[in-house]
């Protein structure tokens, strides 16, 4: 016989699966360490792509000047210089990308703790009405 | 206010059940205002320079997810870029390199602010960006806004500049390509609505979350008042020849857009119809899940208003109905029909179920 507190319980559920869940399902596989720790290894590669594209912006803007320049200006300190900026991009946005994301993940885990919540309850619902 | 709330309604419950045809429609149209305006303001490349491509590309749009569209805008931009100059499509790829990879990473979502932004900038009311942000978004909206300011005085600097660049010779590159990154870097006008947008953006996102009565309404109006002033501010210090009446004009439409958004949009759950579909050992189930309506349009009461025959005195009509309604409802709850007051809650057939519907909602835990 139909329930419709179950098909009520099971329609939010399936919607939520469909939606939300997906998303946290897709986070929830991951321990906490992991999931932080690829979305920093992925900041870092996008820092590093960004940082390298506007040193390259810089160098074609000051191509003449470098040129004139290079024979005079001390490398040594012009690359010490150079690789303090992109430390500090690189190190700055990978402890952004820590916090935002470990907000995510305990977000996301609080949520599918609850959807098997429902789970469960949707299960004894079942059991319930196996015993009727 | 009634009629409003009633619009309201309706509109929500237009959406609701037509939202698969609307929001098609509003994506295409979307993607076409931004491509129209693209073309219109840059326009130097010829093959993209026409309308079938453009209505092409935003029915693409209109199925694609939103972030198409923000694409689409860009690869137009930079095409039109190249028809100018290499090293402009250069820089302008870039830019919008470096912003997809720092700054909607997180977000990408937030990407179409990029193309809303300079679309504002258009209809001269950008102040309603950074109010609109406030409201819906995050402080992180700031940094979306300010893209969108950029990417309008990167379009804007290249078409008022368009004839310096072509008259540039070939191998005038390097210059070229200095005169673009300086027009970018020492715009001050560009530096100050920046940091009046990012300012009014954390302002009004943190009104707005104040627990005090009517702090959406506050938040745009205090949001409106500070991005005046550090305009006028900025205007004073780096002497950026901002018109007075402009502002305060754009910004008062900007306000009463933001109000009208909030009202109808922000503000509204436009909880969709879904449907689903699930199995037990039993059944298959194909579910449909409607969102329940909480205000009812007014419901049509025929007064009767009887004409004196025995009595020698007339009944007022109200009084009688009043005394007839509990009758034909079958409850004791005749009141609000009686006056034409709108009643809160009405339901049409599913009543049983809905009822319940809620009871049960209350048992289960959020998701």
């Amino acid at each position: 016989m139909l329930n419709e507190e179950r098909i009520i319980l099971m329609t939010r559920l399936a919607s939520y699966e469909a939606g939300e869940g997906k998303k946290n399902e897709a986070i929830g596989k991951y321990f906490r360490s992991d999931y932080i720790g690829i979305q920093v290894v992925k900041s870092v590669v996008c820092a590093s792509i960004a940082f390298v594209v506007m040193f390259g912006l810089y160098l074609l803007y000051d191509l003449e000047t470098l040129m004139t320049e290079i024979y005079r200006m001390d490398l040594f300190v012009f690359a010490k210089n150079i690789l303090l900026l992109y430390v500090i991009l690189v190190v700055g946005f990978a402890a952004l990308t820590y916090a935002v994301y470990a907000y995510r993940y305990n977000k996301a885990k609080k949520s599918l703790k609850n959807y098997y919540n429902n789970l469960r309850r949707l299960a004894s619902l079942y059991e319930k009405s196996n015993h009727y | 206010m009634t009629n409003l709330l009633e619009m309201k309604e309706l509109i929500k419950r237009i959406y609701s059940k037509q939202e698969v045809f609307i929001l098609p429609v509003l994506k295409f149209l979307l993607a076409f205002i931004a491509l129209l305006s693209v073309n219109r303001q840059l326009g130097y490349m010829t093959k993209i320079n026409s309308l079938p491509i453009v209505l092409i590309v935003s029915l693409l749009c209109s199925f694609l997810p939103l972030g198409f569209t923000v694409f689409f805008a860009g690869l137009f931009i930079l095409l039109h870029f190249y028809a100018l100059g290499l090293e402009v499509a250069l820089v302008g790829f870039c830019l919008f390199l470096v912003m997809a990879l720092l700054f909607f990473r997180f977000s990408p979502r937030d990407a179409i602010v990029v193309v809303l932004t300079p679309l504002s900038f258009g209809l001269r009311i950008p102040y309603v960006m950074p109010l609109a942000m406030g409201l819906t978004g995050t402080p992180a909206s700031a940094i979306s806004v300010g893209c969108g300011v950029v990417v309008y005085y990167l379009t804007r600097f290249i078409s008022l500049n368009a004839n310096a660049f072509r008259a540039a010779d070939e191998g005038e590159a390097a210059a070229r390509l200095r005169m673009v990154i300086d027009g970018i870097l020492n715009n001050r006008e560009m530096m100050v609505i920046i940091a009046a947008f990012a300012f009014t953006v954390i302002a009004v996102y943190i009104i707005r979350r104040l627990s005090i009565d009517h702090s959406w309404t506050i938040a745009m109006i205090a949001g409106t008042i500070l991005n005046i002033v550090i305009l006028l501010m900025g205007d004073l210090m780096y002497d950026i020849n901002i018109s007075i009446a402009a502002l305060l004009l754009g910004s008062l439409v900007s306000l009463g857009v933001a109000a009208v958004l909030q009202f109808f949009v922000f503000s509204v759950d436009y909880s969709r119809t879904e449907k689903v579909q699930f199995e037990d050992d039993e059944y298959y189930y194909y579910v449909k899940a409607v969102p329940k309506m909480t205000v009812a349009v007014p419901e049509k009461t025929v007064k009767r208003i009887n004409t004196p025959a025995h009595t020698g005195h007339m009944e007022s009509g109200s009084s009688r109905a009043g005394g007839r309604q509990p009758s034909r409802n079958g409850s004791g709850r005749g009141g609000a029909a009686r006056s034409g007051v709108p009643r809160v809650g009405r339901q049409a057939p599913s009543r049983t179920l809905s009822t319940q519907d809620h009871e049960n909602y209350e048992d289960y835990e959020e998701i």
